[in-house]
């Protein structure tokens, strides 16, 4: 009967409507805050707060995360030294180092890692890199409510101010500064080691057919310079910058730079064999070196890397952290376990490295 | 203008524009990332005056290169002008057909494979292509001959289906390979041995003097199959022989520089502006034409942004598409 | 000499001729050819040096397919033509070319040559593995451009002349392969009237001077009654009837084969038949009288 159910609606008290409409408007404010269509309830109760990271974006990261994802190699080795590595639930498949990092789930690659895999495992985290990973990624990981924290390093200090950010990030502050700083004072003892001798002029070959080297905004070229070397290409625009043979033969670079990469690294008879290489002083005197990829990438051990630059640029003669035994000879060329040895007229793989 | 097909006219006009390419080229070896005077240039090449920059400069990288950009560009103008009289289509470039694409997938698997395959990459390019002008003269036959608008039809299919296929492949391949293959897929003319050049000029300049044989079929061709039948050609065997011929020099072109665009379209068109549509003019000013332009292309490329490189095909782009444009309003006007 | 010849007795399989010498002339025997919903023949009908046989019908009558079996391109089902005893199909192209020449319809060219260039292309056949035309070829290109009057259009570009100027081009090449057959298809289609009397006088002419055999498809039945040796009439495949203008140009047999109605009446000038049509007013069409 219509009377009888009035009444019923008259029985609602004024509380009882209040706590009905508790749960609406809860959802209500958190979409509202959050801008999204709230995918996982858990993702909205879970403390978080807004943080800015390194590429200046504003993201709403957890207090304390759980499960991260790392989308670089960089940032998982990072996440290692940090002693972060239980919170790390995927890498992506070229994440190398530590070992242990290779069996961890993978995600794919760098530049199109799967979206929908790193969904899958729910993390309440990602970690990025502006000078690899692709903006795209980043605002579809947003536009699904996983927040991602952008890294970008563009110098070695970037580099520490990132292995700190992350420090921050992860709840594991003392740790990050403990790192950073034994990193800085490492950097310091080598730039007072070769402060003052004459920088010889570098040439840095990213990848030499075409001949891609780095331009000034890039943190090999801070490597480079720190360690007491003068980068041929300094002032070229981008960050991998193609530079023309004819150009370099003009600069007549005194050392020449290449870092091993998984596809394939050229010999130093590969080199005298080509035109124009051929012709370049360092080439024809042997000053070729062939160094760790990890200059290439912003990790701590990029430190390592600034410390073989600056010993085959300024070598000491005396007591040195490095072993003897490990330094690259010119000439040397140690081969990974997957290199693969094609021509050296071949126009396979003109890469950039990713970092 | 045009030229009436006599021998005196055809010396002439070969003699005029090789001198245009030998200065083209002589420019092309002075002007770079680094300028060197005529002078230099000269002891460069002549190996004298102990100006060993000059020497590496100008002998080692410009002069193989120039020769490369010279047979390229030769190669794809004549290809272009043939199957423009092949096809009876203005628009017909070295590519409509798919060959480049055919290229472009032999290249992106040598490069996938990696290890030997990779090293063999021109010759996967070039077995690429030739497997892909196979595949298109099987598509576009009719009734045992190749009718132009199958042709066209199965080359641009093709093409696509290809183009396909190479970006699921790319998408397989590494991140890292990704981006070196945008050079090659844009024309890229700073990959250089001696060895290649060795193979290539033989190749190209004999296939060219097998075209030019053909030159007085391709006039008559013009007139429609079945007039240049009335008139005593063999429609089918030319077609099948110069399309082959075309083929061929744009296989051996793309496997070794990439797609460079335009270059196929526009310089048989110049060359009609300058010579007339008699291909006993018209080949000999396409393939002299073609060197001219590439070497000039190549240069731009080499001194536009220096001391950085752009890829030569980015070059004939954008110039190309304004000069499209005009031959266009020419023809409408 | 004229042979008349019934379609009675053409259905039967007489040849005219028969047993006589076949040198020295076009001969179409007893011609078929299939088309998937059509068929032509069996056709015969001759061409001596000197005469100009024209072929005329109804729209989808077979004219065109005709010529292009008596050229020797179209390989015939059943029968055969031969030309001064020699079997055109059985020849090589390249030898065909340079006795055979046909002039039709052509489409006009994207890639343009000059007019001289054009008709230059007519020598083809003789050119043979040379690389470039000699003098006496050059000189067969001017003589056929000026039988043609083109002589002041010789430079201009195929594509900036006029639709009866390029028909006229097109004659000329067929003319500067200096062919013992000529066969045209519809030349006089875009030509104004005074081109048209003057382009037929000229094959006349060629005909008797150069000993030619022409044979020509029209639609102009007055023109082929003034002009013609001999008329074949064709009507949706089959030759009806073929002999003099005034054994063909017969007003029951045309309004037959046209399916409209004709009047046949006589030139006053030149004593050759005349074909008019018959128009009711108020239709102006296929003879059909008025619904209302």
């Amino acid at each position: 009967m219509q009377a009888g159910s009035l009444q019923r609606n008259l029985r609602y008290t004024g509380k009882e409507r209040m706590r009905a409409l508790r749960t609406p408007v809860i959802l209500l404010l958190a979409v509202c805050t959050t801008r999204t269509l709230p995918p996982r309830a858990a993702a909205i109760f879970a403390a978080t707060r807004a943080v800015v990271d390194e590429t200046h974006r504003q993201v709403m990261v957890p207090e304390h995360p759980q499960r991260i994802v790392s989308l670089a190699p960089s940032i998982t080795e990072t996440l290692y030294a940090l002693d972060q590595q239980d919170k790390l639930v995927a890498d992506t498949d070229y994440c190398d180092y530590p070992a242990a990092a290779t069996q961890k789930p993978h995600i794919g690659a760098v530049l199109n890692p799967s979206i929908e895999r790193i969904v899958a495992l729910k993390p309440d985290l990602a970690i990025g890199s502006a000078e690899a990973n692709r903006r795209e990624t980043a605002d579809q990981l947003e536009h699904l409510g996983i927040p991602l924290y952008g890294l970008s390093d563009k110098s070695v200090d970037d580099v520490l101010k990132s292995i700190r950010d992350l420090g921050a990030l992860l709840d594991s502050k003392t740790q990050a500064n403990a790192l950073a700083s034994s990193l800085e004072d490492r950097v310091q003892s080598v730039e007072h080691r070769v402060a003052g001798l004459p920088p010889p002029r570098v040439l840095f070959v990213t990848w030499y057919q075409p001949l891609i080297t780095i331009g000034a905004h890039n943190f090999v070229a801070d490597v480079i310079r720190r360690a007491g070397g003068q980068s041929i290409s300094d002032d070229l625009p981008g960050e991998w910058p193609r530079l023309s043979l004819e150009v370099v033969l003009a600069r007549h670079p005194d050392v020449i730079l290449l870092p091993r990469s998984h596809n394939y690294t050229p010999s130093l008879e590969d080199l005298k064999r080509l035109p124009g290489w051929r012709d370049l002083a360092a080439v024809k005197s042997g000053r070729v070196y062939f160094i760790s990829d990890t200059i290439i990438r912003p990790s701590p051990r990029l430190i390592d890397s600034l410390e073989e630059v600056a010993q085959i640029l300024h070598p000491r003669d005396n007591r040195s952290a490095i072993a003897r035994d490990s330094l690259p000879s010119p000439e040397s060329r140690v081969p990974s376990p997957d290199a693969r040895h094609p021509m050296p007229d071949s126009p396979l793989a003109r890469t950039e490295p990713l970092e | 203008m045009s030229l009436p097909a006599t021998r005196r006219n055809v010396l002439s006009v070969a003699l005029g524009l090789a001198t245009l390419l030998l200065i083209t080229a002589l420019a092309a070896l002075a002007l770079g990332g680094v300028h060197l005077s005529i002078a230099r240039v000269w002891n460069g090449l002549l190996g004298r005056g102990g100006d060993s920059e000059a020497l590496a400069i100008v002998r080692d990288l410009r002069l193989p290169r120039v020769l490369l950009a010279a047979l390229v560009g030769a190669a794809l103008a004549v290809s272009g002008t043939a199957l423009q009289a092949l096809l009876r289509n203005p628009l017909a470039d070295p590519y409509v057909l798919g060959i480049s694409s055919g290229a472009a997938l032999g290249e992106i698997l040598a490069l996938w494979l990696g290890g030997l395959w990779a090293a063999a990459a021109p010759a996967m390019a070039f077995a690429g292509a030739v497997a892909t002008t196979a595949w298109v003269y099987l598509l576009g036959r009719r009734g045992g001959r190749l009718a132009s608008y199958t042709l066209v039809l199965a080359g641009v299919i093709t093409a696509s289906f290809l183009s396909a296929v190479i970006l699921f492949i790319l998408t397989l391949l590494s991140t890292r390979d990704v981006r070196g293959t945008a050079f090659w897929l844009m024309g890229d003319l700073s990959v250089i041995t001696n060895a290649r050049i060795g193979w290539l000029a033989p190749a190209v300049v004999l296939a060219i003097a097998a075209l030019y044989a053909f030159a007085k079929d391709l006039n008559v061709l013009l007139l429609g199959d079945v007039e240049a039948a009335h008139l005593g050609v063999p429609v089918a065997r030319v077609e099948t022989l110069v399309f082959l011929l075309a083929s061929l020099l744009t296989g051996l072109a793309v496997s070794v520089s990439g797609t460079i665009g335009y270059l196929g379209l526009l310089v048989p068109h110049l060359g009609r502006m300058l010579v007339g549509s008699d291909h006993r003019l018209l080949l000999p000013t396409a393939a002299l034409g073609g060197a001219t332009v590439l070497i000039l292309a190549d240069t731009l490329a080499r001194t536009v942004v220096a001391p950085l490189e752009l890829p030569v095909g980015a070059v004939t782009a954008v110039a190309g598409a304004p000069v499209f444009i005009y031959l266009l309003r020419r023809a409408a006007g | 000499m004229r042979t008349r010849v019934t379609s009675h007795e053409q259905g039967m399989g007489f040849t005219p001729n028969q047993g006589a010498f076949q040198g020295d002339r076009l001969s179409v025997d007893a011609v078929s050819f299939w088309y998937p919903h059509f068929k032509l023949g069996p056709a015969s009908f001759e061409a001596r040096p000197g005469e100009v046989v024209a072929i005329i019908g109804p729209n989808g009558s077979g004219k065109s397919t005709l010529l292009d079996v008596a050229s020797g391109h179209l390989a015939p089902a059943s029968g055969k033509v031969t030309l001064d005893g020699r079997d055109l199909h059985a020849m090589p192209a390249a030898a065909r070319a340079r006795l055979v020449g046909i002039a039709r319809q052509d489409t006009p060219l994207l890639f343009s040559f000059t007019v001289r260039e054009f008709i230059r292309q007519g020598r083809h056949p003789h050119v043979g593995r040379r690389l470039f035309e000699t003098g006496e070829d050059e000189r067969w290109v001017d003589w056929a451009a000026s039988e043609t009057a083109l002589e002041p259009l010789c430079d201009r570009r195929v594509s900036e002349i006029s639709g009866g100027e390029f028909q006229r081009a097109v004659l000329a090449r067929t003319l500067a392969q200096r062919p013992r057959l000529l066969l045209l298809d519809e030349p006089t289609a875009n030509l104004d009237i005074g081109y048209q009397i003057e382009m037929l006088a000229l094959l006349r002419r060629l005909a008797a001077a150069e000993r030619l055999m022409v044979v020509i498809v029209t639609h102009e039945l007055n023109l082929a009654s003034e002009m013609a040796d001999r008329i074949v009439l064709l009507d949706a495949g089959r030759l009806v009837r073929q002999g003099a203008a005034d054994d063909v140009l017969e007003a029951t047999e045309l309004s037959r084969a046209f399916h409209t109605q004709v009047a046949v009446d006589r030139n006053p000038s030149s004593g050759r038949p005349r074909v008019t049509w018959v128009t009711f007013p108020h239709t102006g069409s296929r003879g059909q009288a008025p619904s209302s």
